[in-house]
């Protein structure tokens, strides 16, 4: 097994993520076991402006092309997956890839139960799962600057940030008050649906949001002055549905689960 | 290996840092002194209540459990909101302690959240007042220590970004830390905090109403209300006092936009405890609240009437409900206050008006 154990730091999951895709390929059995009921989407690449102020500080930054899902994994799809790699299943899981939480919620250890709609996004899951899950499907969870990238689009536009309406809808992210909470809502432009949903969704990077772990310590007495200035983390404060969810993602450990927290994978163009 | 973005460090980040990745290092140091204090379990109330005073002569180590919940209530007749509560209801649970306690504060954040909370106590001597040590996700529960080394009435507040939503939703509360020789007695005690609501529709559109970001950063409230909602101290709600008695209320204004001209219609503030602070002024008609401040205000209700607690900015008492009713029972007493004597015509004197040339 190649994934690091706790704590899981931020250059560890780079490093985890810099093998993702040589461990896709050398699966074997499991990169042929690719659920037929995913769609994908493309996602064009280009220059982007972040609302979080990366280190970089340059004005905008490249996101290459990609592919995402068109949907979050559905408790379906999950319970599928856990057919297939049972030892992810809530009462097989290796303690350090374990939480009290994961799929706590569903019927039994091998199915959601009739009380969930299978068709709706699996929650409850930790990182190591859903990270298992794309890498089965030859994916891999997105950066949050792909995600950024992709959920700026409405039906019409690539980059419908600028109207402010449309932006000022997703401070409900997260919420079923949500402006694509309905199962119905119409998918953005790429033909991917849900990404301003009644769900957070995993990233890969979730770890590294608030920088890496050796800077921290240098970093204290400059940060730490700018208090009551959390917005000086965003090139727009005013993006919320952003704000909300990098604040919510830069807090979780790789173990956590959340009753509004699934995923949905994404794969780098050959 | 696509390019990795490593985001810029910034103030409540920093904390969370600290607090995720080296949460058992810093949580395992406990006061030295705080092993002998006698450990008493705080009794918090929802308002308009108040806790009891505190009558100990001594430090104490007080706990306090506060469970952070997002749920919807009533903001107006036939209107809803999701508010975000500290203790299920707006403003928050009040919190009594005295000065020199050692507090320990437990803060959960339910399952059903949908977003990580904090805390920022201003009665807090610490970095971010606590916020840096209380990022809770959903279904989780952080502590931190502190020592209540200045007396006064003070607000707390979620410091979660987006900052301003967390406030406008409804999380904040008081904490009262009571100086060392207790606070004079009085016969009641009440709990009133002031804050402003931005919601998606007009005021008075019914139904669950989303919260405008628009309308908040443009600070045009929809709804500018005592302790949550339209009507939380009126009607059978109205605070109650019989004549005769001492009256102490501990207004707070938890904003996230508006300053407070607190005013009670028909009576004058004996003390005002200015901003909350240990001075007094006397005699006081209209106090000024800041967004994220206080003031503590005693009087007597010498004689029985509704007496109207109102924000002076007189608009959003009668448009967007900040009025609430104190009723007072008990006796006239009419070399105080006379009611009516008579209503008569009297005689004109030199025709005025335009109807004359």
């Amino acid at each position: 097994m190649e994934r690091k154990p706790l704590p899981l730091l931020a250059p560890a999951i780079a490093a985890v993520l810099a093998i993702g895709p040589a461990l896709a390929g050398a699966a074997g059995p499991a990169a042929g076991a690719r659920d037929p009921s995913i769609a994908w989407q493309a996602i064009p690449g280009g220059q982007f402006r972040s609302a979080v102020r990366f280190e970089e500080a340059t004005a905008t930054l490249p996101v290459a092309s990609f592919q995402l899902m068109a949907r979050p994994v559905t408790n379906a799809q999950f319970a599928a997956f856990l057919q297939r790699q049972p030892q992810w299943r809530r009462d097989r899981v290796p303690a350090v890839f374990s939480s009290p939480g994961y799929l706590g919620h569903w019927a039994t250890p091998e199915e959601p139960g009739a009380r969930l709609d299978p068709d709706a996004p699996v929650v409850h899951v930790n990182w190591y799962a859903a990270d298992a899950f794309c890498r089965e499907q030859g994916a891999r969870l997105p950066d949050f600057i792909e995600w950024e990238y992709a959920a700026a689009a409405d039906a019409t536009r690539a980059d419908a940030r600028g109207d402010r309406q449309w932006r000022l809808r997703q401070v409900n992210d997260g919420t079923p008050n949500a402006p694509d909470a309905a199962p119905d809502a119409a998918p953005n432009v790429y033909g991917v649906h849900g990404l301003h949903g009644a769900y957070w969704e995993w990233t890969g990077d979730f770890s590294s949001l608030l920088g890496q772990g050796d800077r921290r310590g240098q970093d204290d007495g400059d940060a730490l002055q700018f208090c009551g200035g959390s917005a000086l983390a965003f090139n727009d404060a005013a993006d919320y549905g952003v704000v909300k969810r990098f604040v919510l993602l830069s807090a979780l450990q790789p173990g956590a689960t959340l009753g509004n927290l699934g995923f949905r994978c994404a794969r780098s163009q050959p | 290996m696509k390019n990795r973005h490593a985001p810029l460090l910034a103030c409540a980040l920093a904390g969370a840092i600290a607090a995720v990745f080296a949460g058992q290092a810093i949580a395992a140091k406990p006061a030295a002194d705080a092993a002998q204090l006698p450990v008493i379990q705080a009794q918090l109330t929802a308002p308009p209540l108040v806790p009891a005073p505190i009558t100990r002569k001594s430090p104490a180590k007080v706990v306090i459990d506060l469970e952070m919940v997002e749920k919807e209530m009533r903001l107006d007749d036939g209107v809803t909101y999701n508010f975000w509560t500290f203790g299920g209801t707006v403003p928050g649970s009040f919190i009594r302690v005295r000065e020199g306690d050692t507090v320990e504060f437990k803060l959960k954040n339910h399952h059903s959240s949908h977003m990580s909370h904090n805390i920022d106590l201003h009665a807090v001597t610490g970095q971010g007042g606590g916020a840096e040590a209380t990022f809770t996700l959903p279904g989780r529960e952080t502590q931190f220590t502190f020592k209540a080394l200045n007396p006064g009435l003070y607000v707390y507040h979620c410091a979660m970004p987006p900052v301003a939503m967390h406030v406008a939703n409804g999380m904040y509360g008081l904490i009262l830390v009571e100086p060392e020789e207790g606070l004079e007695p009085v016969d009641k005690e009440f709990y009133v905090m002031q804050g402003d609501f931005y919601t998606e529709g007009e005021n008075g559109e019914k139904g669950l109403q989303g919260f405008s970001l628009e309308k908040g950063i443009d600070e045009k409230p929809t709804y500018v209300v005592f302790n949550g909602s339209v009507g939380a101290l009126t009607g059978d709600n109205a605070l109650e006092a019989k004549a005769g008695e001492k009256i102490r209320m501990f207004v707070g204004n938890g904003g996230p936009n508006l300053v407070s001209s607190f005013h009670v219609i028909g009576e004058i503030f004996d003390k005002v405890y200015v901003e909350g602070g240990t001075k007094y002024q006397e005699n006081v008609q209209t106090t000024l609240i800041p967004a994220g401040g206080s003031a503590i205000v005693e009087f007597t209700a010498d004689v029985p009437g509704n007496f109207v607690l109102v924000d002076h900015s007189i608009f959003r008492a009668f448009h967007k409900g900040a009025l609430g009713i104190l009723k007072v029972d008990g006796e006239d007493r009419p070399e105080i206050y006379s009611h009516q004597q008579h209503d008569i015509e009297y005689p004109e004197g030199e025709p005025q008006g335009s109807q004359y040339k």
